[in-house]
């Protein structure tokens, strides 16, 4: 009796610290970052930095859109992220379903490229790809980004969307097909329905990639019009001073809305990604 | 499900979306001419506020003529500069570093005709000669002097109090420098731990062989030979230099830990936090040295770099080039003949401290004998820079990794040398 | 009848499959095979800043393998791989086994566990760079907890850098992997635990048994992925420590960016990156034969 309260006190000792673990490792980066977007400047560098800021300035929150141009910053991310999410998510079903539906002359080769796609590094295609967006005028310009952005997340977003609808049951479509729909009828009305979890998932690793995304923006964009926020935020970081309690500021600005957006999605964002790909 | 009607709705706002969003990008330019303008002091304050007020009133006195702000990061102004004139779209204006004219000469304009147009020699001589010899190559001028960078040593006159050293005898000498800092190197709050530091030495990047530059030519030594065609730092006036610099840190341990990779944003944040005494900055950084510790004010002074055989200072000129691509290079020459003329350069030094490059400029206490910024003139005719030559990105990254590596003591200083040597000798011979 | 439908699904349509993937592949092939060739291209070739280049034939490959540089960047991105995608399996596996577990706000656990992955890298390398500045918060607490005596020059030290930089990189991206990896724990059938507790195995017996077998799968998945994505790392080692110091964390991917943009050797650059493909092609083929499904 004594025993097993003992062990089950144990337990939740055990659980508790684990728990407490967890949150440390995952939020003090984060609280380190809420505290220095808090400090003046001269706070940042004190002798000895302390969690809590001595004279909390919310004021840096408005000086983040007031001193830079944060407000376009946001703008331009979004319209990128947004469109190449619509574009990821049409191009992609419409592949995976190509590939979960039929068998077909190429088919084992084209998902093999697709995984191979995966693994060209950056640094590769950069040059290549700079010159085929001055080429066409494209540089500089969002439906630059957003082709580059939609060309860099299709693969993944195939692949998610492959495993998922391999597993919506044929017997389905056999009812929509007995019922007079077309092929493309099917898609549009049974298929997408129906595959929602996963392109839900496409929708949020499209706006994260389009959102956080770094060196492809950096490259493709010319002025500061063109930024997007992580070219934006990095800018902030000059030659002469890195003000820490700004760039703290607009990191923890520019998490919200994914945040958001992930908050809506989240439930569809487990089983979308893995269901497909477990049964495998 | 929803009805057909609906979704078809979606779906058309959807398109209209995606086509207005291309339609969006691929906009037609304004009727205005356009100037693109890349400088990197735009993303600094207070230097970015009193530029885009100056460029403000020049779009209004031409209203025909719009200004598109490119605030690169200054590492990356090179890189983009090239790379954009190399895809055809260059911007306009771009102001650069006297070491970065010459890897981008190819697509700038030369500049002679133009300086003829306004006087020649008239015009050339309201600009300090240095100036525009800084931002020429192969007897060409191609970008008219904004301001000077020089370097000199900062230190903190309270700490030399506290350390029994005379405020107004900053060291003159290496031997004198060494001495000094290691007597301002103490355990301040006597808990084991040393927390302040003689000098606040730069080991990373380029800014850190900025500061190194005008020790080793103190000793009579120099990066390459004269023709520039091979490494002569690792000579014995070179080694000499770099070893005594070196074991500022690994031996004597007068700088604080982090040097290796300290950067010119953290030193200058250890001077303002009072945990170094001495540093080597340029002129515009007494502002933020007071944005960062009011404080501060009145507690520092400014001297020249202590010197072995002949005195010394990093320093060079940065001005605004014109590139070859530029659809407007009239209306450009215009905006750059604008930003360095002399009202604008009083404002600018006013501002911003920056060592103006215009002579007249040079009219205000500040910068007349006795004025706080005056060693800055008075070091003009020691100034010296890095080398001039095409491939300076890659030499100065082995020479940055010598000296980083020599810090971190994974190489000693004579090995350092003798194999960046050996590699900037591979590079110069390509 | 049925058959008869089926048939009509499976049959007329080697044309419809071609139109459902075109659009798809056709972008992939001009915006991956294209770059590709381009780059190979370019590898054989001296290419000056204005893009204008002259044939050299291997000269470029040969330099690369007789560049120290190159063998040591090879290394740090193997030691860098290896390392953090360890790393990462070993504390996604134990946050995903952690969170498996029913207890009242795991839903909202669970979130708060992803955030690190919502993060840009460019915010995640400034903060941890922040962090491991001499005097900041990194030191502050070791020294205020007693762990270490002295300011520690995370950054600045050859043998730290590396360490320090794969703990930033795993707070960053172990999400990931947990993610998969919880996704395929939800997929144990709870009978075997429950037989097994009526065996009476202990917890260690359970896990090794029954969890294991199942999620094996997706483990050796993930891992593959994190390899891939790995190798390839840029953004948060430019951030964090740019190569430095003296190279220490210089992987190929920062190399090759350097050698483009920074040295303006696009033709050298484009050879270490043609190296750098086949050789994680080669990791690819020989992970997926080992361990083929």
């Amino acid at each position: 009796m004594i025993q097993s309260k003992a062990k089950k006190i144990r337990r939740q000792l055990t659980f508790v610290a684990g728990l407490l673990v967890c949150l440390f490792f995952v939020f003090f980066p984060f609280a380190w970052m809420l505290s220095t977007s808090l400090k003046s400047i001269s706070e940042i560098w004190s002798r000895h930095p302390t969690w809590i800021p001595k004279n909390p300035i919310f004021r840096n929150y408005l000086d983040i859109w007031k001193m830079y141009p944060l407000g376009r910053y946001f703008l331009n991310s979004a319209i990128v992220a947004l469109t190449t999410s619509i574009c990821a998510v049409i191009l992609a079903s419409l592949a995976a379903y190509g590939f979960s539906r039929f068998n077909f002359k190429g088919k084992k080769t084209g998902l093999i490229f697709i995984l191979m796609t995966q693994m060209f590094p950056e640094a590769l295609i950069i040059v290549p790809y700079f010159i085929i967006l001055v080429k066409l005028k494209l540089y500089d310009t969002y439906p630059g980004l957003i082709i580059v952005y939609t060309c860099l997340i299709l693969p993944f977003s195939v692949w998610i969307l492959y495993g998922y609808f391999k597993n919506i049951p044929i017997e389905i479509e056999e009812s929509a097909i007995l019922d007079g729909c077309s092929r493309l009828g099917i898609f549009y009305h049974v298929i997408l329905p129906l595959g929602m979890p996963g392109i839900s998932a496409t929708i949020i690793y499209s706006c994260l990639l389009a959102w956080n995304e770094y060196i492809f923006a950096l490259c493709f964009t010319a002025s500061w019009e063109m930024y997007t926020v992580p070219v934006g935020i990095a800018s902030f970081m000059a030659q002469y001073r890195i003000p820490w309690n700004h760039t703290m500021a607009a990191g923890i600005v520019s998490i919200l809305p994914v945040l958001i957006l992930f908050l809506f999605l989240e439930k569809y964002l487990i089983k979308g990604l893995t269901a497909g790909a477990i049964k495998e | 499900m929803i009805e057909k009607s609906r979704k078809t709705r979606i779906w058309l706002v959807v398109l209209m979306f995606i086509i207005s969003t291309f339609g969006y990008g691929m906009a037609v330019r304004a009727e205005q001419k356009t100037l693109r303008w890349m400088d990197y002091t735009l993303g600094e304050e207070p230097v970015g506020s009193v530029l885009r007020a100056q460029a403000e009133k020049f779009m209004e006195q031409h209203p025909d003529i719009q200004l598109k702000l490119d605030p690169v990061r200054y590492d990356a102004v090179l890189t983009k500069f090239t790379t954009q004139t190399a895809a055809g779209v260059a911007p306009d204006i771009v102001l650069l570093t006297s070491e970065n004219i010459a890897p981008s000469s190819a697509g700038l304009v030369n500049l002679e005709p133009w300086i003829d147009k306004e006087g020649g020699d008239k015009f050339a001589e309201m600009y300090w000669e240095k100036g525009l010899q800084d931002l020429s190559y192969d007897g060409t001028r191609y970008a008219i002097p904004e301001h000077f960078v020089i370097h000199l040593l900062f230190y903190n006159t309270t700490m030399f109090k506290d350390a029994a050293l005379e405020p107004g005898k900053p060291p003159k000498t290496w031997q004198e420098f060494l001495t000094y800092t290691k007597k301002l190197t103490v355990d301040v709050d006597k808990d084991g731990l040393t927390d302040q530091w003689g000098y606040g030495l730069i080991g990373k990047g380029v800014g850190g062989l900025q500061r190194f530059l005008p020790w080793l030519h103190s000793n009579r030594a120099s990066l390459l030979s004269e023709d520039k065609t091979r490494a002569v730092f690792n000579e014995p006036n070179g080694l000499e230099a770099f070893k005594f610099h070196v074991e500022l840190f690994t031996k004597h341990h007068v700088t604080p830990p982090g040097t290796p990779t300290a950067d010119y944003p953290t030193v200058l944040a250890q001077f303002c936090q009072e945990r170094v005494s001495m540093f080597i900055g340029g002129s515009y950084v007494s502002d933020i040295i007071l944005e960062q510790n009011p404080e501060l004010e009145g507690r520092y002074g400014i001297c020249e770099i202590p010197v072995k055989e002949q005195k010394a200072a990093m320093g060079r000129a940065v001005g605004y080039a014109i590139s070859s691509q530029s659809d407007y290079p009239e209306e450009a020459w215009e905006f750059v003949k604008y930003l360095t003329n002399t009202e604008n350069q009083e404002e600018y030094f006013k501002r911003t401290h920056f060592i103006p490059a215009q002579k007249a400029a040079f009219d205000t206490p500040e910068l007349q004998p006795g004025g706080t910024f005056y060693a800055f003139q008075e070091v003009i005719p020691y100034l010296v820079k890095f080398p001039v030559i095409e491939e300076w990105g890659e030499v100065a990254k082995t020479l940055c990794d010598a000296y980083e590596a020599a810090l971190m003591e994974s190489k000693t200083p004579r090995k350092a040398l003798d194999d960046a040597a050996h590699v900037v000798n591979r590079i110069l011979s390509r | 009848m049925y058959s008869k439908v089926l048939n009509k699904l499976k049959t007329k349509n080697e044309y419809i499959a071609y139109f459902f993937i075109f659009p798809t592949i056709f972008v992939l092939l001009i915006i991956f095979i294209f770059p590709m060739f381009y780059n190979i291209y370019l590898s054989f070739r001296s290419v000056m800043a204005d893009f204008s280049s002259r044939f050299i034939g291997l000269e470029n490959y040969k330099e690369a393998l007789r560049d120290p540089l190159v063998w040591l960047a090879f290394k740090n991105t193997f030691v860098f791989t290896l390392s953090a995608t360890a790393l990462h399996l070993l504390v996604g596996l134990g946050i995903a086994l952690f969170l498996h577990q029913s207890f009242k706000g795991r839903k909202t656990l669970r979130m708060i566990m992803l955030s690190p992955w919502i993060v840009s890298m460019v915010v995640a390398g400034s903060i941890w760079r922040w962090m491991y500045d001499p005097f900041g918060l990194m030191n502050e607490t070791l020294i205020g907890l007693g762990v270490i005596d002295n300011y520690y020059p995370w950054l600045s030290t050859a043998h730290l850098a590396m360490p320090a930089v794969i703990v930033a990189y795993t707070w960053k991206g172990y999400p990931f992997v947990m993610i998969i990896l919880l996704a395929s724990l939800q997929a144990v059938p709870e009978v075997e635990y429950e037989a097994a507790v009526v065996d009476g195995a202990s917890t260690f017996q359970k896990f090794r048994y029954i969890t294991l077998p199942h999620i094996k799968f997706m483990f050796l998945i993930a891992a593959l992925l994190a390899i891939i994505t790995n190798f390839k790392l840029f953004t948060l080692l430019r951030i964090v420590t740019d190569g430095g110091p003296a190279n220490a964390t210089e992987v190929l991917s920062l190399h090759i960016y350097r050698q483009s943009f920074e040295f303006i050797r696009y033709g050298y650059a484009a050879a270490i990156a043609v190296l750098m493909f086949l050789v994680s092609l080669g990791l690819g083929i020989f992970y997926t034969k080992v361990f083929s499904r």
